[in-house]
């Protein structure tokens, strides 16, 4: 079996832990535990060729 | 009291971020005050007092199983790794406890760190998490930021000052430049120098080999002064191509051999430093040394440029510069009285500008505008009262059209009309800050934003109706959304670059169908959408660099 691109598995790790947050957002509200999930998943969008840290004045989604 | 600053960006960004923290330490001398930044760009803390406690986010080490579990297809092993790391990471910054936190990152990662924090009972500024995650933009600073900050807008207030806003701290002379008059010691016999930074954060920002080949040249023939080239090893090509004026004798290399911070004692001896948008130009500025900085449309130079005293800001090519220009420029920033010179702006950004300062700042609103503004603004003007009564219940079928028809036509407006995108970004900026409530105080909320909304621009067309001048022809926005889509293409910041692509193609459709380069407009915008259907990122930015952007160079266009 091919070995996926690190790409795909940001990419699947990212839609993971969004989906994970999202169903505890809403069956229990927005906690600490979505919190972390979320800004994990925002550290690994980081890592995509698109995303880096960049500069301060950059657009924010 | 336990202060936290958040510093998530690059090294130049933590470098502008110490006049805020410095204003912060003298305001709070008795707070304990912490930073964070991220352990890639920490070496830019070196050489701040020592009155700061700093920690450091490690993405590397927050990542590290999800790099080492190579054979993992969706990384499902790693992803509990990745959470424990995170946790882990996460604990002892909780712990201290915080309770004041001045986010200075407006990133999604720092925006849920502060919403963690703020769980904890810390009291953010800047970017967090309401009550059901979405962003928070609590101050208004920060929503000013949001709305009116960034490359290719007409925001003109520097970050260093942004900063300090949102700090609430005033900066002095004494926090821009603390680094001024300090004692370094001497790293180099030469006497008398400029430094001349090679590269830039990226290479897209560094001056051509053929570039720095005319500005050693040049500086060697006006100046009598030594030029010590600095930069990092994978910039030494640059270097190179000065390779024949560095057997001069007035030329020390250096590319490759220095670390971040020894350019603080290099540029301290120094009588100024000439650079690209990098780091250097902000060190530069914290020791308040002269700096000619060669710039560009990738940033916006009010923004995130030099903050010394004296600086000069070329966004021209330097090998087209002569040598009667050179000599004046470093006259200008060598010159005893206070001499900052931003690029040449074009009224029309000068009256974008304005319209800003109107929104925010309570300035009389600008009479000089473009005649398709006039017409938006009127038409605007015309459909809020409509919009304001089908806020009123939003779930009707009928109110729920007319709310998203007027949704459609604001995000028309911000990709095609500069002087309303303003606006429209003003009060988008306003929705976002709405709490979450019942549909009840959603409404109320929503209702209040379209109301203010109302009142400014009808005050607006007041105006308009007693001094209305219609500001003619420039094609610099189009021009500088062209500029900025090429790069995000070339550079793959593909999500931001199809963004702006398809905000543009509205407009490009819109236009009457005139010959470009022998084909027709409507040809080349299909040639474009199809170049985007098939993700073909560098067809897209080849047809926008040599077909559309040399063709609207030779146009007058009123947008």
């Amino acid at each position: 079996m091919k070995k996926p691109s690190l790409e795909q598995k940001l990419n699947k790790t990212i839609e993971k832990l969004d989906a994970s947050a999202q169903k505890i957002i809403a069956t229990r509200g927005y906690s600490s535990e979505p919190a972390v999930l979320r800004m994990l998943s925002e550290i690994l969008k980081e890592q995509l060729r698109n995303e880096d840290s960049r500069y301060s004045t950059r657009p924010v989604r | 009291m336990k202060i936290l600053v958040i510093q998530l960006a690059r090294f130049g960004d933590v470098y502008q971020t110490w006049p805020c923290l410095l204003a912060l330490r003298e305001k709070n001398p008795e707070a304990e005050i912490h930073l964070l930044v991220r352990e890639r760009f920490s070496a830019a803390v070196q050489g701040l007092s020592e009155n700061f406690h700093i920690h450091k986010m490690d993405t590397g080490k927050i990542l590290e199983s999800f790099y080492l579990d190579e054979d993992s297809e969706e990384g499902d092993s790693a992803s509990e790794d990745l959470l424990f790391s995170l946790t882990e990471w996460l604990a002892p910054l909780v712990a201290e406890n915080f309770e004041e936190v001045f986010n200075l990152s407006y990133s999604p990662v720092s925006s849920y760190l502060t919403s963690i924090l703020e769980m904890n009972g810390a009291h953010v500024t800047g970017y967090s998490r309401h009550g059901d995650g979405y962003l928070q933009i609590p101050d208004d600073t920060s929503a000013y930021f949001y709305a009116q900050a960034g490359v290719g807008r007409a925001n003109r207030l520097h970050l260093t000052q942004l900063f300090a806003m949102t700090c609430d701290v005033d900066l002095k002379e004494a926090h821009l430049h603390p680094l001024q008059g300090q004692a370094f010691e001497k790293p180099l016999a030469e006497e008398d120098y400029f430094v001349l930074h090679v590269g830039a954060s990226d290479f897209g920002k560094a001056l051509s080999p053929e570039q720095i080949k005319a500005v050693v040249k040049n500086f060697l023939q006006v100046r009598s002064e030594n030029l010590v080239l600095v930069g990092v090893e994978k910039e030494r090509f640059l270097a190179e191509a000065a390779k024949p004026l560095i057997g001069s004798e007035r030329i020390t290399d250096l590319v490759g051999k220095t670390r971040l911070n020894d350019l603080f004692s290099l540029l301290a001896h120094a009588k100024g430093l000439i650079g690209c948008d990098s780091a250097p130009i902000h060190m530069a500025s914290l020791l308040n040394k002269p700096v000619l900085n060669f710039s560009g449309p990738w940033v916006n130079s009010f923004e995130t440029g030099p903050f010394s005293q004296n600086f000069f800001v070329l966004q021209r090519d330097p090998a087209q510069v002569s040598q009667e220009e050179w000599k004046e420029i470093f006259e200008r920033i060598l010159s005893a009285e206070k001499s900052g010179v931003l690029p040449r702006t074009e009224e029309v950004s000068d009256q974008q500008w304005k319209l800003i300062q109107t929104l925010y700042m309570g300035e009389k609103p600008p009479t000089k505008i473009p005649r398709m503004t006039a017409v938006h603004l009127s038409e605007l003007a015309g459909v809020l009262p409509q919009v304001f009564e089908a806020s009123k219940q939003p779930t009707l079928p009928a109110h729920r059209q007319i709310l998203e028809t007027f949704d459609r036509f604001l995000s028309v407006l911000e990709g095609t009309d500069p002087f309303l995108a303003i606006f429209v970004r003003w009060f988008n900026t306003e929705r976002v800050r709405i709490r979450p409530g019942n549909l009840e105080q959603v409404t109320a909320d929503t209702l209040h934003a379209l109301h203010q909304f109302h009142l400014i621009l009808t005050d607006w067309v007041r105006v308009l109706g007693e001094e209305l001048e219609i500001l003619e022809a420039s094609n610099e926005p189009l021009q500088g959304a062209l500029d900025e889509l090429i790069r995000n293409f070339r550079f793959m910041n593909v999500a931001t670059a199809v963004e702006g692509l398809e905000q543009l193609l509205p407009d490009l459709l819109s236009r009457p169908s005139t010959e470009v380069q022998g084909l027709s407009l409507k040809q080349v915008t299909q040639d474009l959408e199809q170049a985007l259907n098939g993700a073909d990122y560098s067809r897209i930015a080849d047809i926008l660099e040599y077909q559309l952007k040399p063709h609207f160079q030779n146009q007058d266009v009123i947008l």
